[in-house]
């Protein structure tokens, strides 16, 4: 089963939720700057390159664990692709598409606003990785259900 | 328009226009619509993704790739701003659709021949 994981600008949110699913975060202690600024893609995607899908890895199981930033359009596109699979005959329960904007709070929204549209790159890296870190068990949350959800 | 044209049921292309001004496809909500199936066996289906439309694109191709659907995404307002000035036209027929249908016609007829090379390469 795949899963994808998705957010505004696909930079932090849910990348931090797949690096966990795929077990490049620990689930069981809060990780530090440098472990979070470690993980492939944090706060380093191209707005670009928004809604294309980035694979993650995999996770202990062999599921291919994917990420995509989506704008504003988090709903609508969501929509539009469950659509899309549905007509081209993909079965619900192939695929799992998570929404972690939610898990965002103020800090991390105004780290990433720092760091990708006005260019304050280390500022905004060390606020968006003490809001993640302040929300981090939330991450781990999502995520346990998202596995219990593969069965 | 375009889907209706590809299903070669250009006929219809007026009440779909005519459907969506009505509000009868929320297509805020639910961006993407199918249309219908063509002749080869493809599903025709119609996106209005408004000023993302290069995410959009990103994300269904994107999407397809991973799950090994073999998917063609049609710009139509490109196609048909290469051709002449869009919004004139088109706000000209969304005007027209509720005259005589002799008026639509001449205006569809300019709609039709513009987008049909383009769609048959994609049959």
């Amino acid at each position: 089963m795949k899963v994808i994981y998705y957010c505004f600008a696909g930079a932090h949110a849910s990348v931090v939720s797949s690096a966990i699913h795929c077990g490049l975060l620990p689930e069981n202690r809060i990780p530090t700057y440098e472990e979070l600024l470690s993980i492939p893609y944090y706060d380093q995607t191209d707005p670009a390159f928004v809604g294309m899908p980035y694979l993650m890895g995999d996770d202990e199981f062999g599921n291919p664990i994917y990420f995509m930033g989506m704008w504003n359009q988090r709903q609508a596109l969501a929509s539009t692709l469950e659509r899309l699979l549905v007509a081209g005959g993909i079965s619900s329960e192939t695929y799992i598409l998570q929404d972690s904007f939610p898990m965002l709070n103020f800090s991390t929204k105004v780290g990433g606003a720092l760091s990708k549209r006005l260019l304050f790159t280390s500022l905004g890296r060390r606020i968006s990785v003490w809001g993640i870190q302040r929300r981090y068990p939330q991450f781990v949350s999502l995520v346990e259900n998202v596995k219990k959800r593969l069965g | 328009m375009a889907c209706q044209v590809h299903l070669e049921k250009d006929r219809q292309a007026c009440e779909y226009i005519d459907n969506i001004l009505n509000d009868a496809w929320d297509w805020q909500a639910e961006p993407l619509k199918v249309i219908g199936k063509d002749a080869t066996g493809n599903i025709i289906c119609c996106v209005v993704h408004g000023r993302h439309g290069p995410m959009y694109h990103r994300a269904i191709t994107g999407i397809s790739d991973l799950f090994a659907l073999d998917a063609k995404v049609i710009d139509v307002d490109t196609i048909i701003n290469e051709k002449a000035s869009y919004h004139l036209l088109m706000a000209t027929c969304l005007d027209i659709i509720r005259w005589p249908g002799a008026l639509w016609n001449t205006r569809k007829a300019k709609f039709i021949a513009t987008l049909r090379p383009h769609i048959a390469g994609s049959r």
